[in-house]
């Protein structure tokens, strides 16, 4: 038996048990807030697939793919989040839909845009720009 | 106003395509600068992730490699989770709703900030 697929085998159980609990927490956030999900997802399978070193690599993932990962993730997970939030009246399809072109073209162009800019500088100013925005809404009354 | 919120959505929406994060800008364009109510702006958000997730989606299928049983096992857990946290989201008041998710964006922006600057000091080891 290859090694790669012994140590699949050895560590089946506690991968299923981590990404159950890793889809169980986007779930729950992406409901409760409508966002969120994916940060986690991203944030966490990113984190496995970094300690190549050390031996503890569950995914193999280079950042990029991370990031597809988790949008094939929260694609399903939103629609059904949308559903309930339809169900609960909070969701204004009407005055969404001038916003439906913009959305879908600037994933189009997002998704191409990927593999063409270096995302470092971009993230971190990202972060900054949510850490800021966080106080304020707790700030805000 | 439209206008700017066309092309405030697709600049967010190409943000989302490329995975950099997305969700919590429009919400927070929404509640901070156009006063909207939290489940609602929730709710656009969602709304809005679906469309753009769904065509940069296509270009990820092409260009990436995704786990399909991974990405299987992590949607089935996360659609109950999902629910429940619908319903939470709903009994929430609105202040308290907001609140929690600006913890949420410090507690991820200081994650993602802190776990740069941790994988950049590993690449150097």
């Amino acid at each position: 038996m290859p090694p790669s697929a012994s140590l699949s085998r050895r560590h089946a159980l506690p991968d299923l048990l981590f990404l159950i609990t890793l889809g169980f927490l986007a779930g729950f956030i992406n409901g409760l807030l409508g966002t969120g999900g994916g940060i986690v997802l991203v944030l966490l399978l990113a984190r496995c697939s970094a300690k190549r070193g050390a031996g503890h690599i569950r995914f193999p993932l280079e950042n990029r793919d991370v990031y597809a990962n988790a949008l094939a993730v929260m694609l399903p997970i939103s629609v059904f989040s949308a559903t309930q939030y339809a169900a609960a009246g909070a969701l204004d399809l009407t005055a969404f839909s001038p916003f439906l072109l913009p959305s879908l073209a600037g994933g189009i162009i997002g998704g191409i845009l990927l593999d063409r800019l270096r995302l470092s500088r971009l993230k971190a100013l990202f972060s900054l720009l949510l850490f800021v925005s966080g106080v304020l809404l707790i700030l805000r009354r | 106003m439209l206008g700017v919120d066309i092309v405030a959505t697709f600049i967010v929406a190409t943000l989302a395509g490329m995975g950099i994060g997305s969700g919590g800008l429009i919400v927070l364009y929404l509640t901070l600068v156009r006063g909207t109510e939290q489940l609602t702006a929730q709710g656009f958000n969602l709304l809005f992730f679906m469309f753009a997730s769904c065509s940069s989606m296509i270009i990820h299928l092409l260009r990436r490699h995704i786990f399909g049983l991974a990405v299987l096992i992590m949607i089935v857990a996360g659609l109950p989770a999902a629910y429940l946290g619908t319903r939470l989201a709903v009994l929430l008041p609105p202040s308290l709703g907001r609140a929690l998710f600006g913890f949420f964006l410090i507690g991820a922006s200081l994650s993602s900030l802190l776990g740069g600057k941790e994988r950049k000091r590993r690449k150097k080891l």
